[in-house]
């Protein structure tokens, strides 16, 4: 009689996440079954069997599966097999395989060998496909308004597990039981013909949902379409508004206005396509021409045309001076009016002994090394300055006890800076930001959550809060009106209440208000910007991407100086990733509406001032961007880019490779810290350019 | 890649104090009569080098970088920024190289790369926090990895199991406070592991995959626990006698406990909306329990009949009877041991002394200490032992800026050999093959 194995395991929870997980298990004799065969006497498996050999279950189902081993004549044996699932993927129950986790996963069958026995034995490696759970219901969302013949809407559909889960992106099929009224495409998009009433159907594996829709009389006669402004320039957003009304002149406030552009361009050679934003009516161009944007209600359409001119703020930059260093990488830096009312300057290093430098930065032309510090680290991270220049923070990663840290500077006498304590309680992990205020100090801990610390003697700071999401990795924490904003990888921004006390949060007690992830999930930096002229509170969050690993310019990763034994050495690394500009003006809604995104180079740190940001932009240099009105669309290609600096230095620590890692304006100036060359102070010129 | 601008300092010659230069013999030793291969990590410059010794001399033979590694993966992940490469681990087949990751987003990887070519062989798998120690089963199948979480809050931990043909973790099974250490006993039936901030040893059944035994390590009160004790940080867990604040002399593995917050939350928690939680965490200072031996490694004997457990705090290694599951004898070193290792005769263990800069040699037969020596650098990390029980490669961190090492010790005159400069901070170290000699 065949024998056959079933699973009589026990099993074992364990918690992670809340979720259960199936561990091990092992067979055991089922009730027909012949007894272990026990491979210490010699008996050797030489084939593994699954039967099925491929699984394909939905999460929570379990199917039967079962295993044979056979010997190399094709007997049948019963040594103790170990049968695993993939962890959060696959487990085992008694009554056969589990489906936890929607994915590809695998089952792995090895043979329990007994101690002493030395030769290989088979092993089996089972694919097993989960799928979601069955669709237990289809629900399309009525429209908001009515649905006027020979207009279109689309229609979104969710679908509903039976636990009350949605099924993310469904695969719909689409139909209406009468297409002379209305037709619908695959992609929910439908187009009423005529008035009348049909029902619309949508299925999602099986399950159908369905919509009566009504049709009824577009009572739309024409359509009025105003813009803000007539005239601008490339890059500035004009709003569009479109009143459409009925033969009474009165408005149909519900009738669905879809908005399109024409564009005719100055010089059709030199830009014979364009493309423009439009959005809600909110329209941005890119290039300078006239564009006619359309209104269109069903049949019913209206336009207008506006002219748009070259944004022309171009300025040429000027290099005032550098502060070389070319023996170590540089980090970060902070460029601050000391107490002694000379201007300083902070550098650190990256990889290189803990090293952080002080310059006297008054006269941008001749800066000045005052001072250094050398801290237990291999890498300071990041310097800032209070902003009453009391007192700087240096971040230490890499020390040799890996009690790492934040190192507070006490900066009474700026010249002669002084290690005021190396504060490590919670923040042994390494701290790669800080964020130092007056009274307070917001610093990372091993990127994983930020520690909150009071200030008031900078030499015994004092925790007093934290903020720790779970799951969740952070990078970065900027504080602005009382508000933390923290980049959070994948998690994006987090916005907390640390004070401003809109929401209840104070230091001590802060509140998460909000998450706001970002594509990509790299998000790096975050500088928030109230913009006065238009009343708009903007984040400018960036990404960090080492690497260009899928981009056609791929190139490489070195950060070392030349060797002529070391391939590779001495050239440029390459980076990706741009800056998201989301809107917060509703703060409890923000909505993404710009990017500045330079193609072929990678964001870092950020910095915006007087409508102009000041974006390091790794091998791409500083990169100095008009940020003035509303902001839509990529800026990169609205021609907001006022001037691009690159520091080549031909003796740098790679030479002529722009690591551009920080940017500030101060003082008429802007200073940046270069990874492979130093500080710099570069200006920029006037707008008015002499006429020779 | 600092070490890579002292790339050409890898010259054979004597150095001026007397000590080989790296790379070369020291000219009153006997020349190797085999070659040897290991496998070191350099935490800090992302890389993972294989390094040659042999009679014309110690050579780094290869670099492999992270970078390299996250451009062959095909899941799409992108290389930030310091990855720490941490433990490192060759199957018993010498095929794979089993190297993981501390940092990460979320948290720390395994890698498999084939040895040899150094070409990345499965995508990584993601693993818990700072994963950091790994052994292999005596038949290549399975990767114990310990999920150290060095800098995270002080709460149970967890060995992650990972099938290594297919690259899946197939389970993570909760032990206690940073574990530390990940060993399979030689009979391929049970794992070890120690935790740090708990004194705790722990054994997990290869079976059924769940703890079977511990043991309790604290000085003085060595002896069994429970089996489903996790120790004193563990929700719930009675704190017991208040010892205060830790406080460890630098410099030192293992943090202090540090000012955390009072109710910590479950670190896997990823699946509750962050609005609903109280990011508020009052931090006052809460009792715990000190370590009083902190072990951070353990090591079964060749014959599987004892286990050695370093105890970094109290300057011991404890040898632990695997049947009677009881200490049977105890032996003073120098400061702070870190990792051991037994030759596979079973005749000497060898001791790296993190704080004491040195590595210690252990006559286990005869009982006592066969002889020290200081490394080349300070910051000793781990130990690889050659197969004919010859050789010892120890893996030094450095400090700062100076490159990591990799020391070569002879152990029948237990004097340093030579020494090979690394990436900054030489951690993870395993032995890949040796030619000729047996």
């Amino acid at each position: 009689m065949e024998s056959v194995y079933h699973v009589m395991g026990q099993i074992r929870r364990g918690l992670v996440g809340g979720a259960a997980l199936i561990l091990a298990i092992s067979f055991l004799w089922g009730e027909a079954a012949a007894q272990e065969t026990s491979l210490a006497d010699g008996a050797r498996v030489a084939e593994l069997i699954a039967e099925p050999s491929e699984l394909q279950l939905r999460v929570g189902e379990t199917v039967p599966f079962q295993v044979r081993a056979l010997d190399v004549d094709g007997n049948e044996l019963h040594p103790r097999l170990l049968m695993r699932g993939s962890r959060g993927g696959v487990g085992v129950s008694e009554e056969g395989v589990l489906g936890i986790g929607v994915g590809d996963h695998q089952l792995v069958v090895t043979v329990a060998l007994p101690p002493g026995v030395e030769e290989d034995a088979p092993s089996l490696t089972v694919p097993v496909r989960v799928d979601w759970p069955a669709i237990e219901r289809v629900e399309i969302d009525p429209l908001a308004g009515t649905l006027y013949a020979g207009t279109d809407q689309r229609f979104a559909v969710r679908a509903y597990h039976a636990d009350g889960s949605l099924r993310p992106s469904p695969e719909v099929g689409w139909e209406s039981s009468d297409p002379e009224v209305v037709a619908v495409d695959p992609y929910g998009h439908a187009v009423a013909n005529q008035e009348g009433t049909a029902t619309l159907r949508a299925q999602v594996d099986g399950v159908v949902g369905e919509l009566v829709q009504e049709v009824r009389p577009l009572p739309v006669e024409r359509i009025q379409v105003q813009a803000s402004e007539e005239r601008v320039r490339a890059g500035d957003v004009v709003r569009f508004s479109a009143r459409a009304l009925d033969s009474g002149g009165s408005e149909v406030e519900d009738a669905p206005i879809q908005w399109s552009y024409m564009y005719m361009p100055d010089d059709s050679i030199v830009e014979p396509g364009a493309s423009a934003v439009i959005r809600d009516g909110r329209f941005v161009a890119q290039y300078p021409g006239e564009y006619t944007v359309r209104a269109t209600a069903g049949p019913i359409s209206s336009w207008k045309t506006i002219r748009v001119d070259t944004r022309d703020v171009v300025r040429r930059i000027e290099v005032q001076g550098q502060g070389r260093v070319s023996h170590r990488r540089t980090s970060d830096f902070w460029v601050y009016e000391g107490l002694d009312g000379r201007d300083y300057a902070i550098t650190g290093t990256w990889g290189s002994d803990g090293w952080s430098y002080f310059w006297d930065v008054t006269d941008p032309t001749d800066m000045v090394l005052t001072d250094s510090i050398q801290v237990d680290a291999r890498t300071v991270n990041d310097v800032k300055v209070s902003p009453d220049g009391r007192y700087a923070t240096l971040t230490r990663e890499g020390a040799s006890d890996r009690r790492n840290g934040v190192v507070v500077v006490d900066l009474a006498e700026p010249a002669n800076p002084v290690l005021a304590i190396e504060y490590d309680e919670g923040l042994t992990g390494g701290v790669h930001n800080a964020f130092p205020m007056d009274d307070y100090l917001y610093v990372l801990s091993g990127g994983e959550r930020y520690l909150i610390v009071d200030m008031s003697d900078i030499y015994n700071p004092r925790t007093i809060g934290e903020v720790d999401i779970p799951g969740s990795r952070i990078h970065d924490v900027w504080v602005h009106d009382g508000i933390a904003y923290s980049a959070e990888w994948d998690t994006g921004i987090v916005m907390t209440d640390v004070g401003n006390g809109r929401w209840g949060g104070t230091p001590q007690n802060p509140v998460v208000v909000s998450t706001y992830p970002l594509p990509g999930g790299n998000t790096h930096a975050v500088f928030p910007y109230y913009q006065e002229e238009t009343g708009r509170f903007y984040i400018f969050a960036g990404d960090e991407i080492i690497g260009r690993s899928g981009f056609a310019l791929e190139g490489g990763n070195n950060r070392a100086p030349y060797d002529p034994d070391v391939p590779g050495s001495g050239t440029p690394r390459n980076t990706a990733g741009y800056i998201h500009i989301v809107d917060y003006t509703d703060m409890e809604n923000p909505k993404k509406v710009a990017r500045y995104h330079v193609p072929e180079y990678g964001s870092h740190n950020i910095w915006v001032e007087d409508d102009v940001l000041y974006q390091a932009y790794y091998e791409g240099g500083l990169r100095v961007v008009d940020v003035s009105g509303e902001l839509q669309g990529n800026l990169y290609t609205q021609g907001r880019e006022i001037a691009v600096f690159k520091p080549n230095d031909p003796i740098g620590y790679v030479s002529n490779a722009p690591t551009t890692w920080s940017a500030m304006p101060f003082k008429g100036n802007i200073f940046l810290s270069d990874a492979n060359s130093g500080i710099w102070a570069v200006n920029l010129e006037p707008e008015e350019r002499p006429i020779p | 890649m600092m070490w890579l601008a002292m790339a050409g300092l890898l010259a054979l010659g004597g150095a001026a104090d007397g000590q080989p230069a790296p790379g070369a013999w020291n000219p009153g030793e006997t020349e190797p009569q085999a070659t040897y291969w290991v496998y070191v990590g350099s935490e800090s410059a992302d890389f993972l080098h294989r390094i040659r010794f042999g009679p014309d001399g110690a050579h780094r033979e290869a670099d492999i970088s992270m970078a390299e590694l996250y451009r062959q993966s095909q899941r799409g992940d992108l290389f930030t920024e310091s990855e720490a490469p941490h433990g490192v681990a060759v199957d018993p087949q010498g095929g794979s190289i089993y190297m993981t990751t501390g940092h990460g987003v979320p948290d720390g990887k395994l890698w498999q790369v084939e040895a040899g070519s150094g070409r990345l062989l499965a995508d990584p798998v993601d693993l818990g926090r700072f994963p950091a120690s790994l052994g292999v089963s005596p038949d290549g199948n399975y990767v114990y990895v310990a999920n150290f979480n060095l800098h995270g809050r002080m709460v149970p931990s967890s060995i992650s199991v990972i099938y290594g043909p297919e690259m899946v973790e197939v389970a993570r099974v909760e032990t206690c406070t940073m574990p530390h250490g990940s060993r399979v006993h030689p009979n391929g039936l049970r794992h070890y592991s120690t935790c740090m901030m708990d004194d705790q040893l722990v054994e997990i059944d290869a079976m059924d995959l769940a703890v079977s035994r511990r043991f309790f390590l604290g000085t003085g009160q060595e002896g069994p626990l429970d089996p489903g004790d996790r120790g004193f940080h563990a929700p719930g867990a009675d704190h017991g006698e208040d010892h205060g604040h830790a406080g460890h002399p630098t410099p030192d593995p293992a943090p202090g406990e540090g000012v955390h917050a009072h109710h910590a939350p479950d670190p896997e928690h990823r699946d509750r909306d962050p609005t609903e939680m109280d990011a508020a965490h009052p931090v006052p200072d809460s009792p715990h329990y000190e370590a009083s031996c902190s072990p951070t490694w353990v090591q079964p004997s060749q014959d599987g009949a004892r286990l050695y457990v370093a105890c970094n705090a109290s300057d011991r290694v404890l040898e632990i009877d695997y049947e009677a599951w009881e200490v049977r004898r105890t032996f003073e070193t120098g400061r702070g041991p870190y990792n051991v290792d037994v030759t596979p005769d079973d005749r000497l263990l060898v001791v790296t002394l993190k704080q004491g800069d040195g590595v210690e040699v252990i006559d286990l037969v005869e009982g006592e200490l066969r002889g020290q020596v200081e490394t080349s650098t300070r910051v000793v990390h781990g130990i690889a032992l050659s197969p004919d029980s010859r050789y010892a490669f120890i893996s030094v961190e450095g400090i700062g800026a100076e490159p990591g090492k990799v020391d070569i010790i002879d152990l029948e005159t237990v004097e340093r050999v030579a020494s090979v400069e690394v990436g900054q901070q030489a951690s993870g170290i395993a032995f890949w093959r040796m030619e000729g000699g047996l």
